[in-house]
């Protein structure tokens, strides 16, 4: 398979359905299945002959899904695809995993309804961490693992095509900016290094948190099902007070330093492992990330009764859009309110498995804004942006300006349609914004809440949300024009001339 | 003495216009003056001092300057300069006049407080500190007519904007008047009526003073007293929102003057270069545009909305009806950047905060896109959310055809690439000071859904806020003394659009390193 950086009309989004389907529906499938198996597996192992039957239907169907993804993926064919389409082939694999996520919640017969299992399935999916659970640890093994691999799965799948597939297409070139340094050796050399790089640094990361809790006191699986959700910044939590049930301060600075890596960019995390270190501090992006980090520590720590440890999970949990929580920080000051909603909106860095609108977008937005300014200054004078030493394009640019608009619409849309009676104006906010930022948690009141038992409607809304700010909605909405198109070409075209 | 021969004046333009914008609020203070004694207030005297004193000071800066540099830089400093010294100074009469003086209020508070009243007055805003309003019921108001006149001619001569009205006298500015116009007009661009700037700047003003007398004249016949016909007018025609009542519009419980009133708001949002079209050329005009059409569309979608909403979750009396008239009052209210209220009282349909969130959020999303360009309205203004859509739909047509080039279009009108990267700018620089501005006023003590209204509120120059600063209770208990002086700041801000009050110090920092020696003088 190769990317076709031109587009011809007659093969965007998902028009050309034949040539772009089946591969990412079969890779979906076949992911899907094996996040199924494993946690099957890891059912079998834990729950014992609790939940018995459920674990043989989910081992089934999550073979048989490997089996039928493996088929379906054969049927792709060779020609070149479009940068759209390549969007659009995420979209659908991304379906395709849940579809297999949803029926294994159901069959599971652990949640409450069907549409519960697919908010479960789509909040897992997209790395958020809402939850339709009041209580985690009453579920099965085999479900609370489901429940962290599936964002593991989809993180992985983030990283390789914003760094493996997107750098190539249109919304990539905005994103990476820093990859195009000169004299700098690039992670993405050809699709299958970076599948062994990027694979094996979000390896070291997992295992090396999962080691750390360990360490700090978790017992395994607890210290694994925790590491796979700070690594994919999915913040599933096997406890109602996520890890602040553990009251231990070495778990929540190893938390922290988890998110605030899991949140960076990871062509930054390679430039430090290959000792560039003056690559690392060039970074615009990184010195971004690591002063909101640090302002927003401070805030949180001098504005509330919060330890330092607490306050350290509270800022990079919302900076990294993870979402576990330690502290109930919603009983502190509205300083601290404003700056947590500000980071979450924020995000994390591009190029890293986290959410939100990112700091890259940010950092050029505010020296758009500095330029500008300067035009005003003095009308007759023509500058462009560099960002680390390198020009920014003018479309790319532009880019930038009409995602932050479709951003700040889609989070307009969530925040109106919810229409939950239950929450007030702030909880209804925050509950848009960081379904759309993937955060996973929301201010109701004087309480930080992951678990959401609105109505079936809102669910449904924070769900669309969520997929939209996980998938930078660019792809979202190429899709759904590509099947409305491909549909419009099915209807019959009516006949000219007289029969 | 006589005036200094215009030769021998200091080049300054932005004293210069400072000063004549001082000159142009003194009949107005005059007039309150007038009002004062004639209906037998003891406040007569402070509003004849002040009026001589922005008399004097304006007429000294005028007289004592000429126009120098007219580059962009200084016609968007001297028009921020001159809002912030009209604002500032127009809290004199307050101040003197011990409007906001309290038991247990420091004499600092009470001025921070007059400079807020004064800030939200001339800005258009509406939101009040004042907690001693009359009421209808009222024998023996505690604040004179002169004053509470004078209050409500501040949002008057805000309204279409004092440097506009200074234009019209100021004959030297030539084709640099438009400049100044479109540095204070609300809207991405400015229309021009007439040949001459001057010309278009006084069909505006004789325009506005039409609107505002056939407002009088409607809110009179509605069941209004003539003097509350009068001081409604004012500030309707200016979408301030000032009310001489408490409890604002909701103080006469009335259906014809809520009627009345909501006309005149949707009027006074939309843009007034339609009105003269309207009146001189075509009575088509109204429907050909696209702007309007989309600013009524988002009223009766709105509208429509919360009513149901409402309707839906009983969450007002008088069923539909009841939900009806509330929604479309406030929808009305909000769209248009007015700020008036029809609540009878604090827990009364009308109190939009009581509402649940959604409805709300609709009112914050009308808080955030305000009114048209060309109106008297705040907000971002519906042109600019217009051009935002299509800027998002060509960024998805990119997406899909990255060599393509897609305009940007609204209906079937081509936008200019400079005015598309004007609205992405204006719209960047209105979501960072919505979120610096949240930051602040949550540092400085305000709470979290107060301070999401306030800012949002402040900016596009609304009124009421949420929480403890809605339509029936007022700043003072919301916020305290420091993030009120905040969000005076943004109201200008708002007002200004922006730029203006971000380059302000620009002029005078240049001006002033001309007159330093320079290090290789000798």
């Amino acid at each position: 398979m190769a990317i076709d950086t031109r587009a011809s009309p007659s093969s965007t989004g998902v028009s050309g359905t034949t040539e772009v389907l089946p591969l990412p529906f079969g890779i979906g499938l076949g992911v899907g299945g094996i996040c199924v198996t494993m946690s099957a597996a890891v059912g079998l192992l834990g729950d014992g002959d609790n939940f018995g039957e459920a674990r043989v239907a989910e081992l089934i169907l999550g073979f048989t899904t490997i089996l039928i993804g493996f088929a379906v993926s054969r049927a792709q064919g060779d020609r070149p695809i479009t940068r759209a389409a390549a969007m659009s082939m995420f979209v659908i694999s991304w379906v395709a995993m849940n579809l297999v996520a949803i029926a294994a919640f159901w069959l599971s017969g652990e949640l409450a309804s069907p549409l519960d299992a697919v908010f479960e399935a789509v909040s897992a999916s997209t790395t958020t961490g809402f939850t339709t659970v009041a209580e985690p640890e009453s579920l099965s093994y085999s479900l609370r693992f489901l429940r962290v691999i599936m964002p593991w799965a989809t993180g992985l799948g983030v990283l390789l095509v914003s760094m493996g597939v997107l750098p190539a297409a249109v919304a990539g070139a905005e994103l990476l900016p820093e990859r195009r340094i000169r004299g700098q050796r690039k992670l993405v050399t050809s699709f299958g290094i970076a599948v062994r790089n990027i694979l094996g640094l979000y390896l070291v990361l997992t295992l090396s948190l999962a080691t750390g809790y360990l360490l700090a006191g978790m017992n395994v699986f607890d210290g694994i099902t925790y590491a796979l959700s700070t690594a994919s910044t999915g913040g599933m939590a096997n406890h109602a007070d996520s890890i602040g049930h553990f009251d231990s301060a070495a778990i929540e600075w190893i938390a922290s330093a988890g998110m605030v890596a899991a949140g960076g960019n990871l062509l930054v995390v390679w430039w430090a492992i290959r000792g560039r270190i003056d690559s690392v501090w060039r970074s615009t992006e990184l010195r971004l990330y690591a002063s909101l980090l640090a302002i927003g520590f401070c805030v949180v720590f001098f504005s509330s009764d919060l330890s330092a440890s607490d306050s350290a999970v509270a800022i990079s949990s919302a900076l990294s859009t993870t979402g576990l929580r330690s502290a109930n920080w919603a009983e502190s000051s509205a300083f601290v309110h404003a700056m947590i909603l500000v980071a979450g909106g924020v995000g994390a860095m591009s190029g890293s498995v986290g959410s939100g609108f990112r700091q890259a977008r940010v950092a050029r937005i505010a020296l758009e804004v500095r330029r500008s300014l300067e035009q005003l200054l003095s009308p007759h004078r023509e500058s462009i942006i560099r960002i680390d030493g390198v020009a920014v394009k003018e479309k790319s640019l532009a880019l930038t300006y009409g995602y932050l608009w479709m951003h700040a619409f889609t989070l307009a849309a969530v925040a109106v349609l919810l229409y939950s009676r239950d929450l007030d104006i702030i909880a209804t906010l925050s509950f848009a914004l960081n379904s759309v930022s993937n955060v996973g948690y929301y201010v109701d009141g004087s309480e930080l809440r992951s678990h959401v038992d609105q109505s079936g409607w809102t669910q449904l809304v924070a769900a669309m949300g969520m997929l939209l700010g996980r998938l930078s909605i660019y792809p979202v909405l190429l899709t759904i024009s590509g099947v409305g198109r491909w549909f419009s070409r099915l209807r019959p075209r009516r006949s000219i001339g007289v029969s | 003495m006589g005036f200094t021969s215009p030769s021998r004046r200091v080049p300054a333009t932005v004293v210069h216009i400072c000063g004549l914008a001082l000159l142009a609020i003194a009949p107005g203070l005059f007039l309150s003056a007038v009002v004062e004694f004639s209906s037998g207030g003891d406040a007569g005297w402070i509003l004849v001092l002040c009026a001589l004193i922005f008399a004097v000071v304006g007429g000294g800066m005028w007289q004592g300057t000429r126009l120098g540099d007219l580059a962009i830089r200084t016609v968007f400093a001297s028009v921020a300069w001159s809002w912030m010294l009209v604002s500032v100074l127009g809290a004199l009469p307050f101040v003197l006049a011990r409007t906001f003086q309290q038991e247990g209020v420091s004499r600092w508070i009470e001025v921070a407080n007059a400079i807020f009243e004064s800030v939200s007055g001339y800005t258009c805003t509406g939101s009040t500190v004042l907690t001693n309003l009359p009421s209808l019921d009222d024998p023996d108001p505690q604040i004179g007519r002169g004053i509470l006149f004078y209050r409500q001619l501040t949002q008057w001569y805000g309204g279409m904007g004092f440097v506009q009205l200074v234009i019209t006298v100021l004959p030297t500015l030539g084709s640099k008047a438009l400049g100044f116009m479109g540095a204070e007009a609300p809207g991405p661009t400015s229309d021009r009526l007439a040949p001459r700037a001057a010309d278009t700047a006084k069909i505006l003003w004789k325009l506005y003073l039409g609107g505002t007398l056939a407002m009088a004249a409607a809110f009179t016949a509605a069941g209004m007293s003539l003097w509350d016909g009068i001081n409604h007018s004012l500030t309707t025609a200016a979408t301030g929102g000032f009310s001489t009542y408490g409890n604002s519009l909701g103080e006469f419980d009335s259906l014809p003057i809520e009627v009345v009133a909501q006309i005149a708001m949707l009027f006074g949002g939309s843009n007034w270069a339609l009105h003269w079209l309207f009146l001189t050329m075509s009575r088509k005009v109204y429907g050909q545009d696209h702007e309007f059409r989309a600013y009524i569309a988002i009223y009766v979608v709105c509208t429509i909305a919360i009513t149901a909403m409402l309707t839906a979750g009983s969450e007002v009396e008088g069923g539909i009806g009841g939900a009806l008239r509330v929604s479309s009052f406030n929808v009305a209210s909000m769209i248009s950047s007015t700020g008036f209220g029809n609540a009878q009282g604090s827990g009364t349909a009308g109190d939009f905060v009581l509402w649940s969130a959604t409805p709300l959020a609709i009112i914050l999303l009308l808080m955030v896109v305000g009114g048209m360009s060309g109106s008297t309205a705040g907000g971002t203004k519906v042109i600019r959310t217009r051009v935002l859509a299509a800027i998002s739909h060509r960024t998805l047509a990119v997406a899909r055809q990255p060599r393509a080039v897609v305009p940007v279009k609204l209906g079937r009108d081509v936008v200019p690439e400079r005015v598309v990267h004007q609205v992405s700018l204006f719209m960047m620089a209105y979501a960072a000071l919505v979120v610096g501005g949240f930051l602040a006023v949550t540092w400085l003590g305000g709470d979290t859904e107060s301070t999401i209204g306030g800012v949002i509120g402040s900016l596009g120059n609304m009124g009421p806020a949420f929480g403890d600063a809605g339509p029936t209770t007022n700043f003072q208990n919301a916020f305290p003394t420091p993030a009120r002086m905040v969000l005076a700041f943004l109201m200008i801000v708002g007002r200004l659009e922006l730029f203006a009050v971000l380059l302000m110090f620009a002029a005078p920092r240049r001006a002033l390193r001309r007159v330093r020696p320079h290090k290789h003088a000798f």
